[in-house]
């Protein structure tokens, strides 16, 4: 059932209810009220009903005064004289005065004459023989106690009769009593309807002892005493009736009058509660309604809007979604509590996310991981990677066990336990490596991290294990193959020791026992051509100069060749070295061996290199040293030494105008004693070029040459290694 | 001029006679005194074996000395030489055909006053003996003798 029906609901039942007991109360008390005021109304006309009755009687008596108490009666109670009789008991009389009966009774008691008349039919009927007993002495009638006449009514088997009886006497009212003057008049329909006509009221009567009797008459007659004079009683909703009890002279009961009247007052009384609940419901309506109307704007409408945007987000399973907060209502209160709801929701659904996410991390990662409990130093946490390094098929079994259980076999002092326990008293995350021996009998290496934590609000320490078990043998290899190498390279090294020493053994015989023979040669050579020259001709002079042009050629190749292993040898300096500098020196000395020669020099500026500057300084000598000796035939010689970026390298040049070579020969150029010219045109020992890739190559650069046979030379050089190899 | 007297440490004779041709050649006439090794250099200089007894007042001008020598070589010739105090201040110059680094420096080190490497021409090699005579016994002001 919705809010509203309820609400609907409630406000009908309450309603209900409150007009139930109202008109129980309304019906009690105003109807009551109401009835009485009916009951009272009904009262007052039965009383008219009765005075007019009582008037009825009260006329006749008058009547009876008038006649009674009159000479003439008199004296006709006395004699009895038939003038009285004529003159007086004519027709007239009784229509005049609406008379049925009039009867004379002398002092004796003894009728004098009695006349009845008809007064529907106009004619004189015989006196009712049923009065006789009524007429005895000891009748009421007849007893005129103070000369006080009597009336009432008289029941009659012709029907009910108003009576009256007076004692004659004379016009003056003065007695003695000579007898008595009884009138009659009947209270048949026609007098009820004349009464009911002069009163304006509804009549009725039954006799008392009349047998067929109706209930209502009945119940009045039994509810009617001496004080209650008057009954009441609603005949149909209309009608109402109101009963008296009249007496006949001998004060029995005679006759039941009743007066029937219209229930306006009650109907009244039914109108006015039928109004007011018609109104009472109209209020109700119109109140439920408003209270509906409140209820729908203020509240309903807000759950609904509420109830909505939640559907909403149950339907779309959003819980970022918020609810729109309006007004400062308790609603406004509840969607901002459902808000911090949906927030908090939110919050722990991320947190969800995020520690299922970890979850997947922990039980997937490679890595072992323990979280060992602070207290009990038990596992109280581990993952499927922990287990298999233990050898264990399934995490349960891990979970309890003692750390001290997974043990090194080796070292009591780095088990993992140790390990545990002392991040949890020193707090400072280490990793130790170390050897497991598995249930299954294997033994693996693990690096061990080990961190403090917290697990399930208890402090632990987090343990993540990684199986270095390959890596521990790979480094094992390593060593091995290392201690190899070493023994290796020391045995080569030795070797290389040997020969090297065996090369300085040998330069140095080169440059002391090789030149010493030269040098006795070319002495003793000139000794003999100037000691004997007068003996030797001109072919034996030529042949001792070449002898020692020989020798003196050997000897530049023993200087040459110590220099090329002098290169090879020497201890490499690197310094940041000005080649455009260097370069400039070079040519000077050139030019001062040879201030003859006109050389167009161009040499870059600002170039500068790291390497060993002696070094760098035979190269310079050697290139330029080349590029001036090779251009000494040109007519305008010129040398260019520059540098230029290429493939990113840093690339020299030395180009020179001079006598070029032939590129197929270009592979022998920068092997040692290798020359390209005839030493007759140009002078050298073929050994430069070698020193110069030497150099470089140490430096971790390079040569190479182009040339064309008359058309000059270009040697390109770099010195540093190329970045990109 | 027995004064001025030049030794002579040298163990091939060739150099030895080319030697004694350059100085004859460059008009220096001055005594030369061999040593054909570095002991006999050393006996000479401290008056022991073939020349025990000789007057070790007497003391070169200007001793040549070559480094590769068999027994005891140039260095320790030199070396010994600067160890003795009558000895320690006499001009020696490296007369060699090495041209090695090393020599030269060790040269120095043991208190050569001068590194001469023969050049192979002969022409050459009188040139450089020339200038050392005419260093040596002209320009060079001598040790005062005491």
């Amino acid at each position: 059932m919705t809010l509203r029906w309820k609400t609907i609901l409630v406000i009908g039942v309450t309603f209900a209810a409150l007009l139930g007991i109202l008109f129980a109360v309304w019906q009690t008390i105003l109807i009551r009220r109401f009835d009485e005021l009916e009951r009272q109304k009904t009262s007052l006309n039965t009383e008219r009903a009765l005075n007019a009755v009582q008037q009825d009687i009260d006329s006749v008596s008058t009547a009876a005064a008038d006649w009674g108490i009159w000479d003439d009666t008199y004296f006709f109670a006395q004699d009895g004289n038939q003038g009285y009789i004529d003159a007086n008991f004519q027709d007239s009389s009784f229509t005049s005065l609406q008379l049925n009966l009039i009867v004379v009774i002398d002092s004796s008691g003894q009728v004098l004459h009695g006349e009845a008349f008809d007064l529907q039919g106009e004619v004189e009927v015989t006196v009712p023989t049923s009065l006789d007993e009524h007429l005895l002495a000891e009748s009421p009638l007849m007893q005129h106690p103070d000369e006080e006449s009597v009336s009432g009514i008289l029941t009659l088997p012709e029907g009910p009769m108003l009576i009256a009886s007076q004692p004659i006497l004379d016009s003056q009212g003065e007695g003695p009593v000579q007898g008595t003057l009884i009138m009659g008049r009947y209270l048949d329909s026609t007098e009820v309807q004349r009464l009911a006509e002069l009163t304006n009221l509804s009549l009725a009567y039954y006799q008392s002892n009349d047998t067929s009797l109706p209930v209502d008459f009945q119940a009045a007659q039994s509810s009617l005493t001496a004080e209650a004079t008057v009954f009441t009683r609603p005949l149909t909703k209309d009608v109402i009736g109101g009963y008296s009890l009249l007496n006949d002279v001998y004060g029995n009961p005679a006759l039941i009058l009743r007066v029937d009247l219209p229930r306006d007052i009650h109907q009244q009384g039914q109108q006015t509660v039928l109004y007011l609940v018609i109104s009472l419901v109209a209020v109700g309506v119109v109140f439920a309604a408003v209270i509906l109307l409140l209820l729908e704007k203020a509240v309903l409408s807000g759950f609904f809007r509420l109830g909505v945007g939640l559907r909403k987000i149950r339907e779309m399973g959003d819980v970022s979604q918020r609810l729109p907060v309006t007004g400062k209502d308790e609603l406004s209160h509840l969607a901002t509590d459902i808000n911090g709801m949906l927030a908090s929701l939110q919050k722990s659904e991320g947190e969800l996310i995020e520690s299922e996410k970890y979850q997947h991390l922990f039980e997937n990662t490679r890595d072992g991981i323990l979280v060992v409990d602070a207290q009990t130093l038990k596992v109280a946490l581990a993952n499927q990677a922990a287990a298999g390094m233990f050898g264990l098929s399934d995490v349960k079994d891990m979970v309890g066990m003692d750390a001290a259980e997974y043990a090194s076999q080796d070292d009591k002092d780095s088990t993992l336990k140790a390990i545990a326990q002392e991040i949890i008293e020193k707090d400072s995350p280490q990793t130790h490596e170390l050897r497991l021996a598995a249930r299954d009998g294997r033994e693996i290496w693990v690096s061990a991290h080990a961190a403090r934590t917290q697990y399930q609000r208890r402090p632990a320490a987090l343990l993540s294990l990684r199986d270095i078990t390959e890596r521990k043998q790979a480094e094992q290899e390593v060593r091995r193959l290392n201690a190899d190498l070493e023994q290796r390279i020391r045995e080569r090294t030795a070797q290389l020791q040997a020969s090297n020493q065996e090369l300085e053994s040998f330069t140095y015989s080169v440059s002391h026992d090789l030149r010493a023979p030269l040098r006795s040669i070319t002495g003793f050579s000139q000794a003999l051509m100037e000691d004997y020259a007068d003996k030797l001709d001109a072919q034996g002079k030529d042949y001792l100069n070449r002898v020692r042009a020989a020798c003196l050629r050997l000897a530049q190749l023993t200087d040459d060749l110590l220099n090329l292993s002098r290169v090879s040898r020497s201890e490499m300096r690197h310094d940041t070295v000005n080649l455009s500098e260097m370069a400039q020196a070079v040519f000077a000395e050139l030019k001062e061996r040879q201030p003859e020669r006109q050389v167009d020099l161009v040499v870059a500026g600002g170039m500068a290199a790291r390497g060993d500057a002696h070094l760098l300084r035979i190269v310079l000598d050697n290139l330029l040293g080349n590029a001036w000796k090779f251009t000494q035939k040109c007519p305008q010689p010129r040398i260019e030494f520059g540098v230029a970026q290429q493939n990113g390298e840093t690339e020299y040049f030395v180009r020179d105008n001079g006598a070029g070579f032939d590129m197929a020969y270009v592979d022998k150029l920068f092997l040692p004693f290798q020359r390209l010219h005839a030493i007759t045109e140009f002078e050298g020992t073929g050994i430069g070029l070698a020193t110069v890739q030497r150099i470089l190559r140490r430096h971790g650069g390079r040569a190479w040459a182009e040339a064309a046979v008359g058309k000059g030379a270009t040697f390109h050089f770099t010195i540093e290694p190329n970045s990109h190899n | 001029m027995k004064e001025k007297a030049i030794l002579l440490v040298e163990d091939n004779p060739d150099d030895i006679a080319l030697t004694i041709r350059a100085f004859r050649k460059s008009n220096i006439m001055n005594d030369i005194v061999q040593a054909h090794d570095g002991s006999e250099a050393l006996d000479y200089l401290f008056g022991r074996g073939q020349y025990t007894g000789r007057d070790l007042d007497v003391m070169p001008t200007l001793i040549l000395l070559d480094l590769k020598m068999p027994k005891v070589d140039g260095l320790e010739v030199l070396k010994q030489l600067r160890a003795n105090e009558r000895t320690r201040l006499l001009p020696v110059v490296i007369l060699t055909t090495s041209k090695e680094d090393q020599d030269i420096i060790d040269g120095y080190a043991l208190g050569a006053n001068s590194y001469v490497r023969k050049p192979v021409d002969f022409n050459q090699f009188v040139e450089a003996v020339r200038q050392l005579g005419l260093y040596w016994f002209v320009l060079n002001e001598p040790l005062p003798r005491n």
